[in-house]
């Protein structure tokens, strides 16, 4: 294999980077954001688009973040290719009606005969005392969310393949970016390649344990096994990469090969990547029988009876699952 | 009138398509085969087509949870329309919107949000791809009275006022949200005044008459489309019908008790309006106007009698259990 040409890029040049790669390859591309031109903005992660592309194709926006998902959707919808970038993640709970009601839903609510390709970037503000509205990481909301996907970049690399992907995808794709991952700089790909959403990264092999960790807890995941090597402890680092999809498969393995698991998370502990973990590994093993859960399906409410009656639970069914699942 | 006589024959003929519909959905509805919510336009039918006939077929638009009225008079297809009432996959929507979503293609029709005021940031990403796209196609938001309560809303017009986007935000003002009356809700109910304030054009008009619906939006939407600035017209005229489910508030179609409707000047029923505006201006078109009235129902209830029997065959299979017994409408 012949190694591909580098640079050294951080978080922030590798997203400019990724961006401005396929901005060049498709005119339906265009970016927006809420001072996104100022100098520094967004930690540098928009810095030169503009003076390269255009302000049509770069363009600042009024304080309306829910508008500004709109703007995107309906753009979309005519065919274009969408990025809003958010300076923060908190900022994006003004914008749930349109990200949560019509985003995700607008394909599911057609029969699926549109898809609403927008990309969302939302910054966390981790550290330098950002306080509880500039910090928050927020994204399993999202990732419980059908026809959403939610990817965390752990580096510089991660990013930018990670980002292609949210470009040419065709769901409504939100990327968040922690603070944790904008020092560092690492080695990426002059062309860079996207990286396959719903396929976690073994970041570091190990035997003992498994650390499954998604954005700037990679790095802390890393840091963390290598000290523990010390004491004998070899930890593997299973890097997510994406929430939804998530690579349940990979989960199920390590955690079978190991037995035992630790998870890394950005977020809140409730309802959040360890209790996703959990249900993943102990639909497959761990206790006397595998957890059963009994829930709606994954997906919006269809309108049609006939599709309806199949979206909820059924209760001949659940008792003949229950009596088959235990005895 | 001031319109060409095929004009005013598809004025009345889409608003009486569009009743017939309604009055299907009325009449079948105890039957139990069409299984959802279902909001109606009886009496507001003069605002989706006095707006949508002098729009272009490239035009896009997008609507609400009473989306009825704009899916039929953007085009879209009534036995598809049906279909989705009834959960067929061969619906609109594929048996995945039902009533409050439904979606034609073919007709530039995106879709219907059945949040408020969900559409109206939407259309202005419409009036962006518009813009972008560079054919002069323009973007058309409709909304009700009860979206303008709403933040977002605002935060949609000033959005497409300052990126300069052609977007025509048409406001259904009935009054009532649900129930509550606009008075109930707003400081300031005239919601062009609120439009012109974010520096917008603004225009506002009785919608009983279609006609001057017609007149009204054709200046807005040659404004929108030559100068790429948003608008928001303003359409007032009562809902003849319950917020939710199939209750009229008037007599279903019949073509002599129209005929007679049709020279009362206080009429508040658009199709009567429109018939007597037909009779006066074009007298020689009375025969195709009885035409219409006897015609469109008969078609427009083969198109129930197929719908239902295909889900009945359907559910020879699928075997739902027949739901309860409906329970009474209020209005």
């Amino acid at each position: 294999m012949i190694n591909q040409a580098t640079q050294s890029f951080d978080y922030a040049a590798a997203a400019v980077h990724a961006l401005e790669q396929e901005m060049a390859h498709d005119p339906r591309v265009f970016l927006y954001g809420e001072g996104i031109n100022d100098a520094g903005a967004y930690l540098n992660s928009t810095d030169g688009i503009a003076a390269r592309f255009g302000e049509a194709r770069c363009f600042d926006v009024p304080n309306c973040e829910d508008a500004l998902v709109g703007l995107g959707i309906g753009s979309a919808l005519m065919g274009y290719r969408p990025v809003f970038v958010s300076l923060r993640v908190d900022f994006l709970m003004l914008a749930m009606n349109q990200i949560i009601n019509h985003a995700a839903r607008w394909p599911a609510m057609t029969g699926y005969q549109v898809s609403v390709p927008l990309t969302i970037r939302a910054l966390i503000g981790r550290g330098w005392g950002q306080a509880a509205q500039h910090s928050g990481a927020l994204y399993s909301m999202f990732a419980n969310v059908p026809g959403l996907e939610v990817v965390l970049p752990s580096s510089p690399a991660e990013g930018a393949g990670l980002l292609l992907t949210a470009l040419r995808s065709d769901k409504t794709t939100i990327v968040i970016e922690d603070r944790g991952v904008f020092g560092a700089a690492e080695e990426v790909p002059a062309i860079v390649e996207p990286i396959p959403f719903g396929q976690a990264r073994v970041a570091r092999a190990g035997t003992d344990v498994t650390f499954f960790s998604v954005s700037s807890m990679t790095g802390f995941a890393l840091q963390v096994a290598d000290r523990v090597s010390e004491s004998g402890i070899s930890a593997e680092v299973v890097d997510l990469r994406t929430a939804r999809p998530l690579d349940e498969e990979t989960i199920r393995s390590s955690a079978a090969r190991t037995g035992r698991v630790a998870v890394f998370d950005i977020g809140w502990n409730r309802f959040g990547l360890s209790a996703e973990v959990a249900r993943v590994i102990t639909e497959a093993s761990g206790l006397q029988r595998p957890l059963l859960s009994v829930h709606r399906r994954d997906e919006h409410t269809p309108s049609s009876a006939f599709l309806e009656v199949e979206h909820y639970p059924k209760i001949d069914e659940v008792v003949q699952q229950v009596t088959t699942h235990f005895s | 009138m001031n319109v060409t006589t095929a004009v005013a024959l598809e004025c009345l003929e889409r608003m009486v398509v569009i009743r017939a519909v309604e009055e299907g959905i009325c009449a079948e509805y105890s039957h139990r085969n069409i299984r959802g919510p279902v909001h109606l336009s009886i009496g507001q039918e003069a605002m989706a087509v006095g707006v949508l006939s002098v729009c272009q077929p490239e035009d896009v638009a997008v609507s609400t949870h009473r989306d009825h009225a704009h899916y039929l008079a953007k085009g879209g297809d009534v036995g598809a329309m049906i279909d989705e009432l009834y959960g067929l996959e061969t619906g609109c929507s594929r048996g995945y919107g039902g009533s409050m979503h439904l979606f034609s293609r073919e007709a530039n029709f995106m879709g219907a949000s059945a949040v408020l005021p969900g559409s109206t940031p939407v259309s202005v990403g419409l009036g962006l791809g518009c813009k972008l796209d560079g054919r002069g196609a323009v973007a058309v938001g409709f909304s009700g009275d009860g979206a303008s309560d709403e933040g977002s809303f605002f935060e949609a017009l000033n959005l497409a006022a300052v990126l300069r986007l052609p977007v025509l935000f048409v406001c259904e003002n009935n009054g009532l949200s649900t129930n509550t009356p606009l008075v109930a809700r707003q400081a300031q109910t005239d919601i062009s005044t609120k439009a012109r304030a974010f520096g917008l054009a603004a225009e506002a008009t009785e919608a009983v008459d279609v006609f001057a619906v017609r007149q009204a939006a054709t200046e807005l939407i040659d404004r929108v489309r030559s100068t790429s600035q948003p608008a928001v017209l303003t359409l007032s005229a009562d809902r003849l019908c319950a917020h939710v489910g199939p209750v009229s508030k008037i007599a279903a179609l019949n073509p002599q008790a129209l005929l007679n409707e049709s020279g009362d000047p206080d009429t508040r029923d658009p199709i009567a309006n429109c018939l007597g505006a037909i009779l006066a201006e074009m007298p020689e078109l009375r025969g195709d106007c009885i035409d219409i009235l006897q015609d469109v129902p008969l078609r427009v209830s083969a198109e129930f009698r197929r719908a239902d029997a295909a889900f009945e065959d359907r559910n020879v299979t699928a075997g739902l259990v027949a739901p309860p017994p409906p329970k009474s409408h209020t209005v």
